[in-house]
C-alpha cells in the first residue's frame, strides 16, 4: 500500500496547498486594488487641482475683459480722480455691471467688486449690493490688482469659502490703472457636483472643522474633518495626503485630501476626494460574486478541470486496486485453498504488508490449533490401555469411563481443516462428528492417546513400553502420500470402504506421528508404517470391543514433550 | 599786588573741570544706514493664489508700510515711560502694522472695517485670547513683558501684526527707500537688528563712538534670523 499512501499523500498535499493559495492569494490582490484605488484617488487629486488652477486663471480673464467695458473704465476713472458723485458713480458701476452679468447664478458667481484706484468700493453685485465706499485695499489680491497684478485668492470668512480673481482696470489710454474688478466665485455645492461628474469620486469640502458641502450623506461625514485634521501637518509639508482609509458608518472610504490654495491654507480649509474601498476578497465573497461570464466555456476549464480530477482520482483507484484490492482477493483465494484442504497452510511470503501478517497469523492459528492441548476429558491423557483397561497400574487412578450414551467422552476436536473449512463453509470438508450425542461432554478435539512403536508409545510416558511389534502384516504397503495435512483428515467418506478409510486413518496419524516426534526432537528409526498400522488395527479392535463403539478414531499430542496417541471411541 | 593773577590757579582748575564735564553731557552720536531687503520680503502678499501674472504696464512698487524696524540693543539709554498706541484695521489692513512700544504700554486695537475681526497671538493665548471685534469696536491690550508678539485675524490671515515691546528707545522705522535714523544714539557698544515682516532679518555687533556710524545693511533672505531678546 505504499504507492497508495504516498498517491493519497501527495493529493492532500496539493489540496492544502490549494487552500493555503485560495486563502492567501486574494491578500496581494487586496493590497494591488488598494494600491491601484490609491493611484486612482491621487490622480483625481491631481486634476482636481488642475481644474481649481484652470478655473482660477479663468476667471482671472473674465474679470479682465470685463474691465475693460468702457462704461466701467470711465466710471471708475472718475471715481479714483475724485470727480463726480460717489453715489451717482455707484449705482453707475452697478446697473452696468448687472448688465454686463445679467446671470450670475448661471455661472456660479457669488459678487463682483469695482474697485477705485485706492481701494475703495465703488459698486457690487451679488452679496451686498447695497454697500459702497468702504476701502479694502489691503486685501492681498486687491492691492495687487491695483498694482497690475492679475491674481487669484481663496478666502474662507464668515463660514463660507470663496475663490477671488481680481484684475486692474485700466484707463482708455491704457496708461495707467484707474481701479479693479474683483470676482468671487462660489465653492462649496456646486463645486462638489461638478467635481464628481468629472473625476468620478465623491467630494467634500471642509472649512474650519466643518463640513461646508459634500456629495455624500450628512450623516457620514460626522468624524472626517477631525480625520483631516489629524494629517494637518501633512498637508501643510506635502499640500495633501496620501491615501487614508477612514471609517464612514458601516462603509470603509479611501480618501485623499487637499488644502486650498491662497488665504484659505491658513483657514483649515481643505477639499476631501473619497471612494468607496473594495471590500476584502475571501475565497467565500469571491465565491459569491462569481457570475456567469465566469463560468463561461472560453473562461472555465469545462473539460481539463474534471478530466485532471478524473485522472488523479484514476490513479489513486488504480493504486488502490494494485496494492489493497487485488492482494486480499488473492489472500481468500488461498485461504479458501486452504478451506479445501487444497493446502494445510498459507504461503505468507507471497503476501506484503498487513496481508502477509494476516497470513502469518493464519498460519500460527493452524499450528495452534494442530498441537494445542485438548480441552480436559474423561479420557483425557489416558493412554488407551487404560481407556481399554481400567486396571493397568499405570493408569492415572482416578475413574473414569468411557464416554457412553449418557456421559459420551468429549470428541475429538476436530481437525484445523475442518474448522477451517466449516468458518470458509467448504462443502467437502466435515468436521468428524462428536463420540456422543446425547452429552454435551463431547471431546471436540481429535487426539489419539499415544501409540508406541518399537520406541512407539500409545500409552503416556509412564506406561510401560510394549514389545516390538510384531513382524508387519503381509499386504503391500499403502502409498504414502506426503501430505502435510494428512492427519487432519476426517474419518473415511461414506464413499469408501470402511477398511479403505481406516487404511488412510493409520497413514495420516502416522504421518503426523512422525512429524510430531521430529519435533519432540524423539527419533524415527525403526518407526514404520506395517507396524503402526498394526498396532493401531489391534487398539482399535479392543476399543470397539470393550465399548460397543462403530470405531476408534486416533489423535497424535505431545505429552510431556513426547509424541503420544489418543483414541477417541465412536459410535457413528 | 594784582588780584586777577591771584586767583588764576582756581580758574584755570574750573575751567579745566569745565571742559572735561561737557563731552559727557554731550556724548551722542548718529546712527543712521540703509536697509535692502530681498524682494521675498518686499512684495506685501504672504498668501498667493495659482495665479500672479504681470499686466500691460509696468508694476509699481511696493508701497512701504512701516513693517520694517532697526533697533540698537545693548546700548543704555534714557528709559521712557509707556503709552498706549492705536492700531486701527480699516480697509483690511492695519496700521501701523509694526507697532514699537514701551513695555507695560497698552494697545488698542480698533475695527474700522465693515466685517469682523478675530484677533488672537497664536501660542501666547494668556496674553491676547482670540476675540471678535465687531466692526467700530476697540479692544485693548497691556503687554506687560519685552519680546515679540505677533497678532493674527483668523478671519482675514493676511493681517498680522507685529508689536515689539522694548524697554529702550533705540528704534527707528525704515522708511520706503530703506533708510533710517537714529539721531541721539549714545556711544557705546552694542547690537543692531533689524525686524521685517514678522520676523528678525538681521542682527549684528556695533560700537557707536562720537563719529557716530552709518550702515549700509543688505538683507540675505536665506538666512532667516531666530527672534532673539
Amino acid at each position: 500500500m505504499f504507492l497508495s499512501k504516498i498517491w493519497f499523500i501527495l493529493i492532500g498535499l496539493l489540496a492544502g496547498i490549494a487552500l493555503l493559495i485560495a486563502f492567501v492569494a486574494p491578500h496581494p490582490a487586496n493590497r494591488r486594488i488598494e494600491k491601484m484605488e490609491g493611484l486612482r484617488l491621487d490622480r483625481a487629486q491631481y486634476t482636481a487641482e488642475q481644474i481649481l488652477k484652470n478655473d482660477a486663471r479663468r476667471w482671472i480673464d473674465y474679470v479682465a475683459k470685463l474691465g475693460r467695458d468702457a462704461n466701467l473704465v470711465d466710471s471708475l476713472d472718475s471715481a479714483s480722480r475724485g470727480a463726480g458723485e460717489l453715489r451717482v458713480l455707484h449705482e453707475t458701476v452697478r446697473n452696468r455691471l448687472r448688465q454686463l452679468v445679467p446671470d450670475r447664478s448661471a455661472i456660479g458667481v457669488e459678487s463682483i467688486i469695482a474697485i477705485d484706484k485706492s481701494g475703495r468700493v465703488i459698486a457690487r453685485v451679488g452679496d451686498d449690493e447695497g454697500e459702497y465706499g468702504e476701502s479694502i485695499v489691503g486685501a492681498e489680491v486687491v492691492a495687487d490688482a491695483l498694482r497690475g497684478y492679475m491674481s487669484d485668492d481663496v478666502w474662507g470668512s464668515s463660514n463660507r469659502l470663496r475663490r477671488i480673481g481680481a484684475a486692474p482696470v485700466y484707463s482708455k489710454a491704457r496708461d495707467r490703472i484707474v481701479g479693479a474688478l474683483v470676482v468671487s466665485v462660489e465653492t462649496a455645492k456646486r463645486l462638489t457636483d461638478v467635481w464628481k461628474a468629472n473625476l468620478g469620486v465623491d467630494v467634500a469640502i471642509v472649512l474650519r472643522r466643518e463640513v461646508l458641502a459634500s456629495t455624500l450623506p450628512e450623516a457620514l461625514l460626522g468624524d472626517l474633518p477631525k480625520a483631516i485634521e489629524e494629517h494637518a501637518t501633512e498637508i501643510d509639508s506635502h499640500k495633501r495626503t496620501r491615501a487614508l482609509t477612514l471609517q464612514m458608518g458601516n462603509q470603509s472610504m479611501l480618501a485623499v485630501a487637499a488644502s486650498f490654495a491662497g488665504e484659505a491654507s491658513m483657514q483649515r480649509a481643505y477639499y476631501v476626494l473619497l471612494v468607496q474601498k473594495t471590500p476584502l476578497s475571501d475565497p467565500w465573497a469571491l465565491l459569491s460574486s462569481t457570475s456567469a461570464e465566469d463560468l463561461a466555456w472560453s473562461k472555465f476549464p469545462w473539460i481539463s478541470l474534471p478530466l485532471g480530477i478524473l485522472v488523479v482520482l484514476g490513479i489513486g483507484l488504480l493504486l488502490q486496486r494494485l496494492e489493497v484490492e487485488m492482494p486480499l482477493q488473492r489472500l481468500r483465494r488461498e485461504v479458501q485453498r486452504l478451506a479445501r484442504l487444497e493446502i494445510v497452510k498459507l504461503n505468507d511470503t507471497k503476501f506484503g504488508g498487513e496481508l502477509g501478517g494476516i497470513a502469518r497469523d493464519v498460519n500460527a492459528a493452524i499450528e495452534h490449533f494442530t498441537h494445542a492441548v485438548p480441552a480436559k476429558s474423561d479420557t483425557e491423557k489416558k493412554d488407551i490401555r487404560a481407556i481399554l483397561d481400567p486396571q493397568s497400574p499405570m493408569i492415572d487412578r482416578k475413574p473414569f469411563d468411557v464416554p457412553t450414551l449418557k456421559e459420551a467422552p468429549k470428541p475429538a476436536p476436530p481437525p484445523p481443516s475442518a474448522v477451517a473449512a466449516s468458518l470458509f463453509g467448504s462443502p467437502r470438508a466435515t468436521v468428524p462428528p462428536p463420540v456422543s450425542t446425547t452429552t454435551d461432554n463431547i471431546q471436540k478435539t481429535i487426539s489419539l492417546p499415544p501409540l508406541v512403536a518399537s520406541s512407539l508409545k500409545i500409552d503416556t510416558p509412564q506406561v510401560v513400553t510394549p514389545p516390538v511389534f510384531s513382524p508387519p502384516m503381509p499386504r503391500p504397503p499403502l502409498p504414502v502420500t506426503p501430505t502435510p495435512m494428512a492427519s487432519t483428515k476426517s474419518l473415511p467418506s461414506s464413499h469408501e470402504t470402511e477398511e479403505e478409510a481406516n487404511d488412510d486413518h493409520y497413514l495420516q496419524v502416522f504421518e503426523e506421528y512422525k512429524k510430531t516426534r521430529e519435533k519432540c526432537g524423539e527419533s524415527n528409526a525403526g518407526l514404520t508404517l506395517e507396524k503402526f498400522r498394526s498396532k493401531l488395527m489391534n487398539n482399535r479392535q479392543q476399543i470397539m470391543s470393550k465399548y460397543n463403539c462403530r470405531s476408534a478414531v486416533f489423535t497424535v499430542y505431545v505429552k510431556d514433550g513426547k509424541a503420544a496417541i489418543r483414541a477417541t471411541p465412536m459410535r457413528d | 599786588m594784582n588780584h586777577r593773577f591771584r586767583h588764576r590757579p582756581l580758574l584755570q582748575l574750573l575751567t579745566t573741570l569745565f571742559s572735561l564735564t561737557i563731552p559727557t553731557l554731550t556724548n551722542a552720536a548718529t546712527v543712521k544706514g540703509t536697509v535692502s531687503l530681498p524682494p521675498e520680503l518686499r512684495t506685501p502678499r504672504r498668501f498667493t493664489g495659482h495665479w500672479r501674472v504681470e499686466g500691460t504696464l509696468p508694476m509699481a512698487p511696493t508701497p512701504s508700510r512701516g513693517e520694517t524696524v532697526a533697533f540698537l540693543t545693548g546700548i543704555r539709554a534714557q528709559a521712557v515711560p509707556p503709552k498706549s498706541t492705536t492700531i486701527d484695521i480699516a480697509g483690511f489692513q492695519a496700521n501701523p502694522p509694526t507697532a514699537v512700544i514701551i513695555e507695560g504700554s497698552v494697545v488698542e486695537f480698533k475695527n474700522s472695517d465693515k466685517v469682523t475681526h478675530d484677533l488672537v497671538i497664536p501660542g501666547q493665548t494668556q496674553v491676547m485670547p482670540p476675540e471678535r471685534l465687531s466692526p467700530g469696536a476697540i479692544r485693548k491690550v497691556r503687554f506687560a513683558m519685552p519680546g515679540e508678539y505677533l497678532v493674527h485675524c483668523t478671519e482675514y490671515p493676511h493681517i498680522v501684526i507685529s508689536i515689539l515691546v522694548t524697554n529702550s528707545p533705540l528704534f527707528a522705522v525704515v522708511d520706503e527707500k530703506g533708510a533710517f535714523h537714529f539721531p541721539d544714539s549714545p556711544e557705546g557698544k552694542g547690537a543692531l537688528k533689524v525686524w521685517s515682516n514678522g520676523r528678525w532679518v538681521y542682527e549684528k555687533d556695533v560700537e557707536i563712538t562720537s563719529q557716530g556710524l552709518d550702515l549700509n545693511i543688505k538683507i540675505d533672505s536665506s538666512k532667516p534670523q531666530d527672534s532673539v531678546d
